[in-house]
Order: structure tokens, then sequence, then C-alpha cells
């Protein structure tokens, strides 16, 4: 496994400072809000399981920084139910750790399970982070917009991440195909990974693309980039009109002809990136945070690129996931988990290291170029893809409540079967689909949300 | 010809056998039984009664893990008769119990009666067959989601040697769950021969040596010697795979097919999983687990109806 630490760290300690000389971090300096460094004692850290790999070295290096201080980390599941499950029956058992590592959806859902604390004390304390300091798109999908903690923010986001294309250049050299570039459509990709496709029989053997379709990450951006949004004006989904019927039938047909790999898929090749690790999908929808994880499994060459134009517009999935105090009366050691917070957002300190591992984009707008992760030896080489697809990035509302977007993953997953399997036009897939999502929907909005 | 007991067949007539007894009134003291019964009572109440009585009080609530519990009376129950999904998921376990019990009952005794024989290396085979057992249910679930994979799997290779081209046996809404009741069969034969073999070697010798004296061939032996003889053990073997199926398959459906399918495999207790700690309809969930609760123990009950103990002391 090929791990960059802040010791291995390739670019020059001047590239470095210059990068953050224009990063709202450099504000921390002489902050009234520094409190005295603790000496001792225990921070608890939930994170989740795939973060893992690249977290550790920012935990060894906060405990080098705080000698006497140690950091228990636990780990939570990865996926969505699984976190949500731990964390809430945590919080039931009051073992929740000093601080949570949450993903966007739940934000609501935690800060009303009193599972994450309003984060806005800390930010308006005059500390090294403010309410300006992180890049706004990112800090909003922890800003709850409804119910007893409207208005709070219930999370703090550790990257800015977006839906790029991992592709094995390999495979594109043994077939003679150019790489992908910023001119792609949906189209051409199409017709390159049907290219790069092999089968043995009825049995595809290397897929040309993995996409999980079913992920707000892919039908969101295709929904906009048609000019429609997911939710009408109720928050009540809308799966039957032209750009929903558009996107899902684009992509499904092509997991229907054996040249995009499904979620079902890919689980059955091991899981997605390792499924490119292992050569069996070309071309990978992922995001940055995996690029560790990638890294790691990955022989082949490969690089990223954008994600391809579709009808002529580029939109492409974004968000973050969130680190967040546990509220007062429940955490073990709240000052610790401040101090923390304050180190990992200064100019030296956990940011920084996690950047530099390959495990994030800063999500501060000054750090989008910084060549913290930008100089970092490849792959990736093409760095830029990663901060110029944030231009172009389409969220996952954030009024879906969580208890509906489970619902909405396991019928948009349903759908995806049925119309692969069992040949439902893809219209009355999504109509059934809807009518179970946008009852769930109302029984939980009519439950408060 | 006489009729051999559970107790017996399970190899354990010498411990029926009254023994000799040299502290008659120290055993028999109630104090002596409470000490080994009480925690054996208080292991059971903590981890069966009390989650079951739980259950069935949390099955009349309304409840999220996040706010305060609602008391809604019977309106989960009334909710699940209209519940297409809950439906779909009996049948669902029904047919997975068809598709398991008999199987494994079947061959558990072909398997049984094959290795309860002195062939030379056949405490080999029996190690072999015992082998499942001792394979946890999650790593079952992982090795055989290798071998049914359609690319480099065992079985789609020895398909594609004779020129066949097998389906996607996990995600084809006709084979899945025939290959999910494989996997089951699979992991329950250990127990069944176990219990039949020692049935089997129960069975006095001399009944058959006599049988074949009188001219009885292979048929007859099996059906009036042996198959009386190992008929207990069958109902017993019959309800522990039906509660092992029922409760038990939850690791296989879910690690190889989550349910799918199109809800294919969703058996009742992955539907269970998936209202409690996806959806976090903790008090729906609880209604269909009192439910599958109810249904198990009729069936249960069916197959192995409580026999009053006799008085002499025998074990039945």
């Amino acid at each position: 496994m090929s791990k960059t630490t802040l010791t291995q760290f390739t670019p020059s300690r001047r590239a470095v400072l210059a990068g953050l000389a224009a990063s709202p971090f450099a504000l921390a300096a002489g902050s009234h809000f520094a409190m005295a460094q603790p000496t001792s004692g225990t921070l608890s850290i939930g994170i989740l399981d795939w973060a893992e790999t690249g977290i550790k070295p920012v935990f060894a290096a906060y405990e080098a920084a705080r000698p006497g201080v140690k950091i228990d980390y636990s780990i939570l599941p990865g996926d969505g139910p699984g976190l949500r499950q731990a964390l809430l029956s945590r919080r039931l058992a009051n073992k929740l750790p000093d601080i949570t590592y949450l993903a966007d959806i739940f934000a609501t859902q935690f800060a009303n399970a009193q599972v994450t604390a309003d984060m806005r004390p800390f930010l308006t304390s005059g500390g090294p982070i403010t309410m300006t300091s992180l890049a706004k798109p990112f800090l909003d999908q922890y800003l709850v917009t409804s119910g007893p903690n409207k208005d709070g923010i219930f999370g703090l986001p550790i990257g800015a991440d977006t839906v790029v294309l991992y592709y094995n250049k390999k495979h594109f050299d043994d077939a003679g195909i150019p790489y992908p570039n910023d001119d792609w459509t949906f189209e051409k990709q199409i017709e390159v990974a049907t290219q790069l496709t092999q089968k043995n029989g009825n049995v595809t053997t290397r897929y040309g693309l993995a996409a999980s379709v079913p992920w707000h990450a892919t039908y969101v951006p295709g929904i906009e980039a048609f000019g429609d949004t997911l939710l009408d004006e109720n928050n009540m989904y809308k799966l039957q009109t032209e750009a929903a019927i558009k996107v899902f039938t684009m992509y499904w047909d092509q997991v229907k002809a054996g040249i995009i790999a499904s979620s079902p898929q890919q689980t059955q090749l091991g899981g997605g990136y390792q499924a490119f690790g292992a050569g069996t999908v070309s071309m990978l929808q992922s995001v940055r945070a995996l690029t560790p994880l990638i890294r790691s499994v990955t022989t082949d060459d490969w690089d990223v690129a954008l994600e391809p134009k579709i009808n002529g517009v580029r939109k492409t999935g974004m968000g973050s996931i969130a680190q967040a105090i546990t509220p007062q009366g429940m955490a073990n050691n709240q000052e610790l988990a401040y101090d923390y917070l304050n180190w990992f957002y200064s100019e030296d300190g956990g940011m920084k290291i996690l950047a530099a591992g390959y495990g994030t984009v800063p999500p501060v707008e000054a750090l989008y170029n910084s060549p913290i992760w930008t100089e970092l030896p490849g792959p990736p080489y093409d760095n830029r893809v990663f901060a110029e697809s944030i231009q172009y990035g389409a969220m996952n509302p954030t009024s879906i409540p969580a208890d509906v977007q489970v619902v909405v993953d396991t019928e948009l997953a349903k759908a995806e079967e049925s119309v692969v399997l069992n040949n439902v036009p893809v219209a009355d897939a999504l109509k059934a689909a809807e009518a179970v999502i946008n009852e769930a929907m109302a029984r939980v909005l009519a439950a408060g949300g | 010809m006489s009729k051999t007991d559970t107790a017996d067949e399970a190899g354990m007539s010498a411990m029926a056998r009254p023994a000799p007894r040299r502290r008659t009134s120290r055993t028999d003291s109630p104090f002596w039984a409470a000490l080994f019964v009480g925690p054996n009572v208080v292991l059971f109440t903590a981890f069966m009664v009390i989650p079951i009585v739980w259950g069935l009080a949390l099955s009349l609530f309304d409840w999220n893990l996040i706010y305060e519990p609602r008391f809604v009376g019977l309106d989960n129950y009334v909710a699940l008769l209209n519940d297409a999904r809950a439906v779909n998921s009996v049948w669902k376990t029904a047919y997975l119990l068809v598709l398991g019990v008999v199987p494994t009952v079947f061959l558990s005794f072909i398997l049984a009666a094959l290795i309860n024989t002195n062939f030379p290396g056949y405490s080999v085979f029996r190690t072999m067959y015992l082998l499942p057992i001792v394979i946890s249910l999650v790593a079952s679930a992982v090795l055989w989601r290798f071998m049914y994979d359609p690319r480099v799997g065992p079985i789609a290779q020895l398909l594609s040697f004779f020129g066949v081209s097998g389906p996607n046996w996990l995600q084809d809404t006709t084979w899945a769950m025939p290959a999910l009741s494989l996997v089951i069969v699979w992991l329950r034969l250990p127990l069944g021969i176990i219990l039949y073999l020692a049935a089997l070697q129960q069975i006095n010798p001399q009944l058959l040596e006599a049988a074949e004296i009188d001219g009885a061939g292979p048929w007859q032996k099996l059906r009036h010697i042996i198959w009386p003889n190992v008929m207990p053990v069958t109902l017993l073997i019959l309800v522990l795979t039906l509660r092992g199926i029922i409760f038990d398959s939850f690791d296989i459906a879910f690690v190889m097919t989550k349910g799918g399918p199109l809800n294919s495999t969703d058996i009742l207790a992955v539907y269970i999983y998936d209202l409690a700690f996806a959806q976090l309809r903790l008090g729906y969930a609880s209604a269909l687990s009192t439910v599958l609760f109810v249904i198990v123990t009729i069936l249960a009950l069916i197959f192995n109806p409580p026999r009053r103990r006799p008085t002499n002391g025998d074990p039945l």
C-alpha cells in the first residue's frame, strides 16, 4: 500500500506555506479563542470505516502535538443505515464518542436526536475557523433548515468532494483509445465503455464503467442537466418527469447491455473501487475520499477526468462527510474535542495531513488549488479535476429526511432490478418507486420530519 | 421389536439408566436442583424471556429510537394485513422452508446411512461432512457468493466446461432462492447427520440380522426397522431445521442477496431487519417478529407436540 503522510510529503515547505498563506486558517494566529492546550486526557472519535486509512496519520499527529493526550477511535459503519443505527443506539446507551463523523443526509436527524451539537457557538467564538472559513456549499449541507434546530449547523465538513471519473490508463492504452478529456459527452463515454467492455458469451468479464445509478450523486446531476429538479415545491419526488426518465433510461440501458456495472454487480465484483483496482472495470465514478483506497488496491496506472457532459451540460455529484461534536452532557471531554477541531483546521493541523494523504480536497476555497494536495505524486495526476468539478456540483436536496432517503435508496434499487431483470419500462418502474417514496415522505413529514 | 426413544437414539440411554446413588438425600434436595437449574433459568430469562416480552410490548408502540415511543395499540398488527411486502416475505419464507427442510432431512438420513459403515477411510468422510458446522455463517455466505460468481465462480467454470452458460444465480429472480437454499441445506446437514448417525448406531444389529434371516430386503429393513427407530430423531431434525431456516438464514440471505433481486429472497428475517435497523420502525418490526414467533411456535407444536412424561421415570 502506498500512503503518503506529512513526513513523506514531497512539495517543498515553501510551496506548502505559500498555499496556506491565503488560507483563512492563517487567521488563527493570535486568535483570542485559542484556549490553553490540554496536557492530558482521552478523546474519543467515531470514524467511518472506509476513512480509517486516511485519518490515522491525523490522529498520530495530534497525539504528537499534545503529548499526554490520547485518541481512542472507534469504527462506525460506512453505509448510511449502519451509521444511523450505530450512532442512535450509542446515544441511547449514552456511549457516544466526543467527536463523530457523519454524512450530510443525517444532519437534521442527528441534531434532533441529540447525537450532534450545534457548531455555531464554536464558529462564532473567534476561533481559527469561522462561519465564512469553510466553503458555503459544503457547510450548508449541515445547516438544518426546519424543525426545532432550524438554522443550526450540525457538522463541519472535512472535504470538498465531487464525483469524478477514475479510469484505467492501461485499458485505454491496450485498446488504443485516447484518454477521457474535458469535451467528453455521456454518449462518448458509453461508446468508449462499450469498446472497453469484455464478455464471455453473455457474461461480462470486464465492465467499461461502474456507476451506481440509484445513488443520488448519479441521478441528481443528470436530472439537473436536463433542466429539472428532483423535488417539487412540496418536497415530493418527481420521478415521472421527462428529465428523470431520460436520465435513468440512459444509464439502465447500459446496465442491461452489460456495459455499466450496477451496484449489485459491483458487489459481486467485490465492491466498486476494488473492482477498479482488480481491473474488472475500466472506468469508475467515485470521489476523492476514496482515493487512498483506490491507490492502495490498483496496480495498473490510472488517472481521473471530469465527469462527461449530459445534454451539453456538465453537472456532477457533490458532497462531503463531516465531523461533529457530541452535545454537552453526553461527551466525556468536550474541551478536548474543541481543541482537536481547532488543531484540525489550523495551519499545520489535521486537514493538511488529510489532504497530503490523498484523502480530501480541503473545503476551503483558498485551498482548492493548494499544492498541499495538487502537487502530490500521481496517480492521480490531473488533480485540477477535483477542484474544477466543484463549480459543476449538484447536491442531493438537504430537505430530504433521512428516513425517506433510506426508502429512496431501496426503491430505486428495486426499480433498477425490475428494469434490468424483468424488462419493466423505466417509466413504470419509476412510477412505482415514486409512489412508495412519496408515501414515506408524507408519513415522515406528517410525523414532524 | 422395541421402539427406541429419542434420548436413547441420541446416545443418552446410559444417562437415563438409574445409576447407583451414594448420597440420595443430598442430590434430591431442592438446593442442588436450584443450584444446577438456576444459572440456566437466569440466562434463559435474561436472553430469551425478557427480550420476547419486551418485543411484545414494543409491538404496541411506534418508536424510531429518536422520539419518545408512542402507544398505538394494535395498529402495527392491522397495518401488517395491508403490507404487501410482509405478505411476500411470508411466502418467500415458506418457499425457503420447502426448498430447505425436505432436502436437509432426506440428505441427512442418506449421508448418515452411508457413513454408518466401517469402510476404509470412513472417519475422513465423517469429518468432511461435519466441516460446514465449524464455518461461520457469514464466511460461508461470502464463500458461496464466490462459488456462484457468473464470471469466475467454480459453478460457472464447471458448467462452461460442458458448454453450458449458467444463469447469474444470485441476480436472477428464479434462481436466487434455490441458490440460497442450497447453501442453507449445506450448512444444516452436519447437525442432521450427527443426530441420524447417533440414532442409526443405537439400532440393535440383531434386529437387522433377524430381519435378514426372515428374508427382509434392504427396503423392508429400511421401512420396518430403520425408519421407525429414527422417526423421533426425524421429528427433532425437522423442528430444528424449521427453526434454523426461519431464524438463522438471515446471515446467508443478507450477505448473499440482501433480499433481492426484486424481493425474491426477501424472507421475514431480512424484512424485519430492514424495518428495524434501516427504516428504524421498531414497533412495526416487533409486530412482525411477534407474528413470526407465533408461526414458529405453532409449527414446533405441530411437528413435535408436548408429551406427558411417563410416571416410571423413563425419559421420553
